[in-house]
């Protein structure tokens, strides 16, 4: 059911311009919430804890404003107790070696701002988790062409998964993946603006220079070859409608699209994650999914409040985001160009460093073959 | 005697002056009427009074020839004895001096009846003059009863509720289910006036000397006189019991101004004091605070589960196949059950026993054919129609950018018929059948389709003049689909409820009494979903959703008692019981833990025919009327009815994916009380009307949903669902100008319409289990409809409509988790979407008014949304491009929207 083209019919039906606009909803500024992003997996730590405050309507995500100099402590019911460093303006960290996640056991983080207020998160135990056995994909066509020539829906790959449930207790999981490709850019090309024309302009990380107006090589470039860091957009947890006797079979956990820059080289790397969760934290991702995907429907449910468990301890303020104890199984794949059904097309110039493509890094994964 | 007489001049001068002097002080007309049993007339009691009392009597003794006493009125009063005795006559008395009476002939009545007469004439209405008895075999103080049938002149159907209004002494009967009707009145002469809606109104003059029958034959109005129409709703505004009844004109809604040109019962209905709507088109109305699926909507007597086509932008009721529409939305009478907050009942043409003849229209949309005409002269009838939309040349002519378009279909069609045959005049037997069907269709993409089938059979039998029934057998079933036939991910979801009914229905009429009672039974069966991949290579997973079944069954008794002339009192009661029966499976949840997908410990079975779980429900039904003078009148109405059956949506409009969920294990059915007062007045010699009524509206176990819930196909749909209470409380007022050229109404409503749910975890509450305004609390309704007759043959007709914006729940800010960014949604219905407001006006241009003529032909030229306001269709959430989402509206009609439809007649 793609709804988004009901909304099409819909207007159409209208005969002439029924139409979407923006519309202002008289509501009070909440910008001075704090919102937490804190996890601890019995993965080996440093575990990380954000504190930032959220973003108005009118805003962008991706700035966002961090809270400084706050006093983080995460502990367990075991009597272990970790003071977090502030390891960049709003990051909170454990320290190499320090608290251990472990599974049954139950953490709480607390934060008392430069102010004096104290927030903390309720109890969060940490569950065991199942393996994950296997992972699998098939390539998907889902590209159409509009007359008008555009093309809305992009090709790509499903990423199917098969993993262990737990023979007793609850199943709750998040399942979450992450991908990662490889690309190359070409800061050396980038060109300003001068009178009589543009004039080369390389970015020095590229390792070129101008010399006597030519730009000539002097040393390796750091920005020329990047690993770039692909997110889910839309959480999942786990349904107990896949389950057949303790397993999940083939559940598909991840689309994958194809595009100039995710197959730029032969490969991209996906890795999926089971993770354990308890009852507030699956309820919080619960509630998050459907957000997600009743986005574009046109009989969109009305979305429900993604309820946290972190509060102020002198009650009245509400705080956003959540912490959650998770124990952590994973695997991975990667998915070979060559399966795509046609040749991708030519390579995607881009004259920039190649640190400016999404979440990247120029130091080569450890994974990545 | 002659001494009486110059006393009585003498007196007569003084009079004047006196005019206004109580006569009801504590006086000799208190004193008992002792005497009054030794003598035969009045004018002996009065000599007898006269002898016992210290009182005087001035009058003529011819007037009071014919006054006998017949009872014994010794233990009366002279004030009581005087009144009954006078009654209907043109006497009256004046009390002078504390002894002296005065009988006075008081001409008011003669004169009142002879303006009445002159104004129907005027009016070019009906008179005719009856008379029963002689004036001179009559008793002055006797009172006589009239009695009789109304019918239509057509096909001699009863006209069931029209009203026999006498004029003269502001008294009016309803006729009963056989269209029979009962009034007693004093001797003498008087004006009686018959009106139903759509039929023209006869006015009778009747010499009412000795009891009688009346039966009066009602033609259908040939051209469009609003008078009589109006004339006829402002008896019954005053006359009916019923508070929050409302009958509606078929002929004023097919001259409203209508969307695309499709005359809208439902549309019309929304522009009704109480009566709400959540969007632009959404189908189904919310009445008084309540939901969509509370309202019963009853076709020929079987209830329709779906009232759209397209998604709500039309409905699916043909206007030329129907007769008469009622809707209740207070003081709802015991014989209706199953829905809490309305009853809409629509009952359809039966064909003319006498000649064929048609009627139609053609739209821009679609196009409606209606004949009907004896199968068998005087004995068999028949009447069909059909309406369907054309080919998609609306969807084709559409530039879109939408590829889908181009190849996308929507199609429905709506269709009647009924056969009826009289096998007397006491017994009759009438198959009625009604289908809806709609597809909609994007190609490569889902198709839905959805319809409605009813069928019912119906027996109609007067037992004995004063006790008839009605026997109904039927079937009905509702039934949508959504098809993908995408090959990797195609699936075919079917959803069906099939509901076989039976109804037995008996009306007693006896003196100031009307008796109704009866029994209904109805079997549910429900397919609540089945999921199956629509090709062997599609990924969709088969799923088949546990079938269940129920029965409803209810009796039913009510009285309505005409106490006297002023006070009319019904009530009832219904006896509902509802049980859900086997075979089925009841999950089991950790007891203590709320009620989670997780928390299942085990299954519960139950084999074929066992029962699941029963609930019962007794339902008192009580409305009064005062009728405080002629002109006005109060009314209190308290119900409580059940509602065993659920729609199941976390949408605020109905779509055709919505489920409906009977009551049983975890979901208890839902239970209303409302009480309403009112106070109806006309003023200006009736040439307008006004009414103020309140309303307080307690309903147990509504439905919500959890954030995030998944309904469609969830076999454990109670985890995802939550019960609470509601209240909704409001004052509705109207005040409408009803005679004239230029008529209209303006309604405006004050409402709200609250929930609270709160369980025993946070979980299980919603907004903390504060309470928060439902989808449609809409406090200020504004409604403004009129009509303007440019000549008798053209009209200038509108509506102007104002809503407060419903309650939505809107994100309040944004931040990311994990690289997932989240909307952070305020708490339920806290904030408003925009109002709502639109003025439409058509242009109708009527065809000759010859009364016998071949065809008949009618243009409407419809402007809809005049200004082009932009009204919200649907709010939705879209990212700004950065990661936050912000309301988007989709307002469908966006502009102007003109339509011209031609209806005929032959």
């Amino acid at each position: 059911m793609r709804v988004s083209h009901l909304l099409g019919l819909l207007l159409l039906l209208i005969i002439t311009d029924g139409c979407v606009e923006e519309i202002r909803i008289k509501s009070p500024d909440v910008s001075f919430q704090l919102a937490v992003d804190a996890v601890i997996t019995d993965e080996k730590g440093p575990y990380t804890v954000n504190i930032f405050r959220v973003s108005n309507l009118d805003s962008d995500l991706d700035k966002r404003i961090p809270i400084s100099l706050a006093k983080v402590t995460i502990s367990d019911d075991a009597g272990n107790s970790e003071l977090l460093k502030e390891t960049s303006l709003g990051v909170y960290q454990t320290s190499v070696g320090g608290l251990q996640g472990t599974v049954g056991r139950t953490y709480v983080l607390k934060i008392i701002t430069k102010d004096g207020k104290l927030y903390e998160s309720s109890p969060e135990k940490l569950n065991p988790t199942g393996a994950i056995n296997n992972l699998s994909y098939d390539f998907e066509f889902r590209e159409k062409v509009r007359p008008d020539g555009t093309i809305i829906g992009a090709n790509g790959f499903n990423v199917y998964m098969d993993a262990n449930s737990l023979p007793v207790g609850e199943n709750l999981y998040r399942w979450k993946w992450t991908g990662t490709y490889e690309i190359e850019t070409f800061p050396q090309l980038k060109t300003r603006n001068a009178e009589g024309g543009p004039v080369a302009d390389p970015l020095p990380c590229s390792g070129y220079e101008i010399r006597n107006g030519i730009s000539v090589k002097h040393e390796v470039c750091t920005c020329c070859s990047c690993w770039v860091t692909m997110f889910e957009g839309t959480p999942m947890v786990s349904d107990d409608q896949f389950i057949t006797g303790n397993k999940f079979n083939n559940v598909k956990v991840a689309f994958i699209p194809v595009t100039r820059r995710t197959f730029y080289y032969d490969r991209f790397y996906v890795s999926v994650k089971q993770m354990s969760l308890s009852r507030t934290a699956f309820n919080f991702w619960r509630v998050l999914q459907t957000q997600k995907d009743g986005a574009s429907s046109l009989f969109q449910p009305p979305s429900g409040k993604v309820r946290g468990n972190i509060f102020a301890k002198d009650g009245g303020e509400e705080v956003q985001g959540i912490f959650y104890a998770s124990s952590v199984q994973e695997k991975s794949i990667f998915i070979e160009k060559s399966r795509i059904p046609y040749t991708v097309q030519a390579i995607d110039t881009l004259k920039t460093s190649c640190r400016f493509v999404g979440v990247s890094t120029n130091v080569k994964p450890s994974f990545w073959r | 005697m002659n001494k009486s007489y110059s006393r009585l001049r003498l007196l007569l001068l003084t009079l004047i002056t006196l005019v206004g002097v109580s006569a009801f002080s504590q006086s000799i007309l208190d004193q008992k009427a002792v005497g009054a049993n030794k003598v035969k007339t009045l004018t002996a009691f009065l000599q007898e009074f006269e002898s016992s009392h210290p009182a005087r009597f001035y009058f003529l003794e011819s007037w009071l020839e014919k006054i006998e006493l017949e009872e014994n009125y010794s233990d009366q009063t002279l004030r009581e004895v005087l009144d009954e005795l006078f009654l209907g006559t043109e006497l009256n008395y004046i009390l002078l001096n504390e002894h002296d009476i005065v009988l006075v002939k008081d001409p008011t009545q003669a004169i009142q009846r002879k303006n009445i007469i002159s104004t129907a004439q005027q009016e070019r209405k009906k008179i005719e003059q009856i008379l029963l008895g002689t004036s001179t075999t009559a008793k002055a103080n006797k009172r006589v009863l009239l009695k009789g049938q109304i019918i239509d002149s057509k096909n001699q159907t009863p006209l069931v509720g029209s009203t026999i209004q006498v004029r003269d002494i502001s008294l009016v009967a309803i006729s009963n289910q056989d269209g029979k009707y009962e009034v007693e009145v004093p001797v003498g002469e008087h004006i009686l006036s018959i009106s139903y809606v759509n039929y023209e109104e006869k006015v009778i003059e009747v010499g009412a000397f000795e009891s009688g029958e009346i039966n009066v034959t009602l033609e259908e109005m040939p051209t469009l006189l609003e008078e009589v129409v109006i004339q006829d709703k402002e008896a019954r505004e005053i006359a009916t019991s019923n508070i929050g009844l409302t009958q509606l004109s078929m002929k004023d809604i097919k001259k409203a101004p209508s969307f695309l040109g499709e005359v809208d019962l439902i549309k019309q209905i929304q522009n009704l004091p109480g009566v709400t709507t959540a969007g632009e088109a959404a189908s189904g109305f919310n009445v008084r605070g309540g939901s969509v699926d509370q309202n019963l909507v009853l076709y020929d007597g079987m209830p329709v589960f779906n009232s759209s086509h397209v998604f709500g932008f039309f409905s699916t009721f043909n206007a030329e196949a129907i007769r008469d529409v009622t809707f209740y939305r207070g003081g709802i009478p015991a014989e209706f059950g199953g829905r809490v907050s309305s009853v809409l009942e629509i009952n359809s043409k039966e064909g003319d026993f006498e000649k064929w003849n048609g009627s139609g229209g053609v739209g821009m949309l679609s196009s409606n054919l209606m004949f009907n005409g004896p199968l068998v002269k005087d004995k068999t009838s028949l009447a069909i129609s059909m309406r369907a939309n054309y080919s998609n040349w609306l969807i084709r002519a559409v530039r879109t950018n939408y590829v889908d378009l181009q190849n996308s279909s929507v199609f429905f069609y709506d269709g009647t018929a009924k056969l009826t045959h009289k096998f007397s005049n006491k017994t009759k037997l009438t198959f009625s059948g009604y289908s809806s069907h709609d597809q909609f269709r994007l190609a490569g993409d889902s198709s839905y389709r959805w319809g409605n089938l009813l069928g019912s059979l119906r027996l109609d039998h007067s037992i004995s003049p004063k006790l008839a029934s009605s026997f109904i057998l039927g079937y009905g079933s509702y039934d949508y689909e959504v098809l993908d036939d995408d090959p990797a991910t195609g699936f075919n979801l079917i959803y069906k409820i099939t509901y076989p009914s039976l109804k037995a229905d008996f009306h007693y009429q006896s003196g100031r009494h009307k008796l109704a009672f009866g029994i209904q039974s109805v079997y549910y069966g429900f397919n609540p979903g089945t999921l199956k991949p629509s090709s062997s290579e599609s990924n969709i997973k088969y799923i088949e959703m546990a079938k269940q079944q129920s029965i409803e069954t209810a009796v039913h008794v009510g009285d309505g008692y005409t106490i006297n002339e002023k006070l009319y009192l019904e009530g009832g009661v219904r006896f509902s019981l509802f049980s859900a029966m086997g075979p089925g499976d009841v999950n089991v949840y950790t007891p203590g833990l709320p009620l989670e997908s997780i928390s299942l410990i085990d299954t519960l079975n139950f084999s074929k025919g066992k029962k699941i779980k029963s609930y019962t429900g007794v339902e008192p039904r009580l409305s009064f009327r005062y009728t405080v003078s002629p002109s006005s009148s109060i009314k209190i109405g308290y119900n409580r009815m059940y509602q065993y059956l659920h729609l199941i949506t976390n949408t605020t409009a109905i779509t055709p994916v919505d489920i409906w969920q009977p009551s049983g294990y975890y979901f208890k059915p839902q239970m209303a009380d409302q009480l309403s007062i009112g106070y109806f007045k006309n003023f200006k010699e009736k040439r307008y009307e006004a009414f103020a009524e309140v309303f307080y509206k307690k309903l147990t176990n509504i439905l919500d949903f959890k954030d995030g819930a998944q309904l469609i196909l969830n076999p454990q749909l109670e985890t995802d669902l939550l019960q609470g209470t509601g209240r909704a409380y409001g004052i509705e007022t109207s005040i409408a100008k009803i005679i004239g050229r230029l008529t209209g109404s303006i309604n405006y409503t004050y409402s709200r319409s609250l929930r609270t749910i709160k369980g025993a975890t946070e979980e299980e509450s919603i907004n903390k289990g504060v309470e928060y305004p439902s989808n449609f609390d809409q406090p200020h309704i504004l409604n403004l409809t009129w009509k303007y007759g440019i000549s008798r043959r053209y009209f200038f007709t509108g509506n102007f409509t104002y809503r407060t914006g419903r309650p939505i729940t809107t994100p309040l800010s944004g931040f990311s988790i994990d690289n997932v960014s989240v909307a952070n949604f305020s708490e339920r219905n806290q904030y408003r979407i925009p109002d709502y407001h639109r003025l439409d006006v058509a242009f109708v241009m009527e065809g000759n008014h010859k009364r016998k003529k071949f065809w008949d032909g009618t243009w409407i030229l419809s402007i809809y949304n005049v200004y082009a306001r932009r009204n919200p269709y649907t709010i939705f959430f879209k990212d700004n491009g950065n990661g936050i989402l912000r309301p988007y509206q989709l307002s469908v009609i966006g502009t102007v929207l003109p339509s011209l439809t031609y209806s005929f007649k032959f």
